[in-house]
């Protein structure tokens, strides 16, 4: 059901691209256990490119995230981060990785769990107090000046992933890949942490790659919606959203929104319909 | 909760405040309600004393009146010494052994523990020895040890570490190796190297679990130690002195609850003592209730 046209949507033209999926096989387990996760997925992400992944559970959009982000290894095709392999983008640190689960350590403060990938990652002509500045800077970003000195375990749901969001930047990374990041969190915070997310994906010139099960979340926050289809992975779809920046309730409150949320919920009943 | 809003973080953050004062209120009362608990403990326990000997009609010579241990610790005994500073200069000597014992243990627990949790191939080496040394009845072994290594205090040492180092060995392992997947790609993501995420990561994370193992292996060592002073050949430590009242039991009770009194005040000062180093090193951790 999926034609190769919609399948391989090229990025737009006269920008680099971010993240190259050619041909992308994955496969966990091996020999008669094996079960094929993503089948043939070609995908591409421009520079400053902000894309949601959406599709049924199953549907292997975590995977090409963990492949972009070399936590895993293709089984077949090629991946490339910024013309790169994912491990030698991974060691070039260019990209931030941002989990459903804040995964904050209990025993740091806030401040020293943003400080962290510094720590690690001994930029080199980066003084201590280049450091400090940068994060309390994103710490201001986020929102949450004042509380350098709590630990995670003071603060709200919300409060924590924003910790996870300034340590993921704090870096400079290029690309920030997120996995569900807000799907743990209540829907007034959600909504809110979705503007914000939208607004510092303005101010910082980052590429995202988000995976979401949310259908309002990735047409508020995306440039494109990839639509996947389950048991194996595949690309159904890929739809521009076409809404005005920047994106605002303003937006989605407009009649655009709603069409566009109903095509990707329609693509979304075809790709559950393709994959039963 | 608020991102951009600077005001209403203010007053969030002023909350916090308060409630950072509530919770120093909170642990006053904990602690003068802790204090209470153990007066009354200590009441339950000197009226269970004495209504035991009341009922069952118990004379001196089984079961002495609380008091009458009391007096005796500040008697003089045989050789001339005030019987508490003679208890004293025993549980000392045991005290060393169990702290040297315990020191041992601690760095043979944890590098196994280490080993265990990190390496597949040399922790499962290693594994049938750790659950051997926990099965070898150290009873039985004791006066083999005291043979072969003398009866001086490093045998006893050693025995008493032989103890502690079990579950050292156990909880480091359970603390290293039980890290979260996310948190392991999180370190992954930044291109840590194994030291970076030994040290950063599964190190601190495993603190509250080998802490556990730690105040289990204080008061192991303290039995470790006196169990090794137990066969024939010692001449002092606590367990000397236990193992001669025990002797003179019908002539001076008294001597034998002193000195198992002395034994449990030695156990409660060595888990004290890794308490306090738990509090010192763990600020900051999340208290493990919370989790």
């Amino acid at each position: 059901m999926t034609t190769p046209d919609t399948s391989r949507q090229p990025a737009p033209s006269g920008t680099q691209t971010a993240i190259a999926f050619q041909g992308v096989r994955k496969e966990f387990g091996n020999g008669a256990n094996a079960t094929l996760a993503i089948e043939s997925v070609d995908l591409d992400i421009a520079e400053r490119e902000f894309v949601s992944l959406i599709g049924p559970s199953g549907c292997g959009k975590s995977t090409l995230l963990r492949l972009a982000a070399d936590l895993i290894e293709p089984s077949g095709g090629s991946v490339l981060v910024n013309s790169k392999t994912p491990r030698q983008a991974r060691l070039d640190r260019d990209y931030g990785f941002i989990f459903q689960a804040p995964t904050l350590f209990d025993w740091r403060t806030v401040w020293k769990n943003v400080a962290l990938p510094l720590e690690i990652m001994k930029i080199s002509g980066m003084s201590r107090e280049k450091k400090d500045e940068e994060i309390e800077r994103l710490l201001s970003m986020v929102g949450l000046d004042g509380f350098e000195s709590h630990h995670p375990y003071q603060l709200s749901g919300g409060m924590q992933q924003r910790v996870s969001l300034a340590r993921a930047l704090v870096f400079r990374p290029s690309i920030l890949l997120m996995d569900e990041p807000f799907g743990a969190l209540d829907e007034i915070t959600r909504d809110r942490m979705n503007l914000e997310l939208h607004r510092i994906w303005e101010e910082t010139n980052t590429t995202i790659l988000f995976v979401t099960h949310s259908i309002p979340e990735a047409v508020l926050l995306s440039g494109r919606v990839v639509v996947m289809t389950a048991r194996p992975g595949r690309v159904q779809e890929v739809i521009p959203i076409d809404l005005p920046y920047p994106r605002t309730t303003e937006v989605e409150e407009s009649t655009r929104y709603y069409e566009l949320v109903t095509e990707v919920r329609e693509s979304l009943g075809r790709a559950m319909a393709g994959g039963l | 909760m608020s991102a951009s809003a600077g005001p209403e973080v203010a007053a969030q953050f002023s909350a916090r405040e308060r409630w950072l004062t509530d919770e120093r209120a909170e642990r006053l009362r904990s602690a003068s309600a802790r204090i209470t608990l153990v007066l009354i403990l200590v009441a339950l326990f000197l009226g269970g004393w004495e209504f035991l000997k009341w009922a069952t009609e118990a004379p001196r010579t089984t079961l002495p009146h609380f008091h009458e241990v009391v007096d005796y610790l500040f008697s003089i005994n045989s050789q001339g010494d005030v019987v508490w500073l003679a208890i004293g200069r025993n549980l000392r000597l045991t005290f060393i052994e169990a702290l040297s014992g315990l020191s041992v243990a601690i760095v043979a627990g944890f590098a196994a523990g280490t080993l265990m949790a990190l390496s597949r191939w040399t922790g499962r080496g290693i594994m049938p020895f750790v659950i051997g040394a926990q099965t070898v009845p150290i009873v039985a072994i004791a006066p083999a040890l005291v043979i072969w290594l003398g009866t001086g205090w490093e045998t006893k040492a050693l025995i008493a570490g032989f103890l502690a180092f079990f579950p050292i060995a156990v909880t480091s392992a359970r603390g290293i190796g039980d890290v979260s997947q996310d948190s392991l790609d999180l370190m992954a993501s930044y291109g840590a190297s194994r030291t970076e995420v030994f040290f950063k990561l599964r190190l601190p994370s495993a603190l509250p679990y080998i802490f556990t193992g730690l105040e289990v292996a204080a008061a192991f060592s303290v039995i470790g130690a006196i169990v090794a002073e137990l066969p024939v050949g010692s001449q002092e430590g606590i367990g000397v002195v236990i193992l001669t009242s025990q002797q003179y039991f019908s002539l001076q009770p008294e001597s034998l609850f002193a000195a198992i009194g002395g034994a449990c005040l030695l156990g409660g000062a060595m888990v004290g003592m890794v308490r306090i180093v738990q509090i010192v090193v763990l600020r900051g951790h999340r208290a493990q209730e919370l989790s």
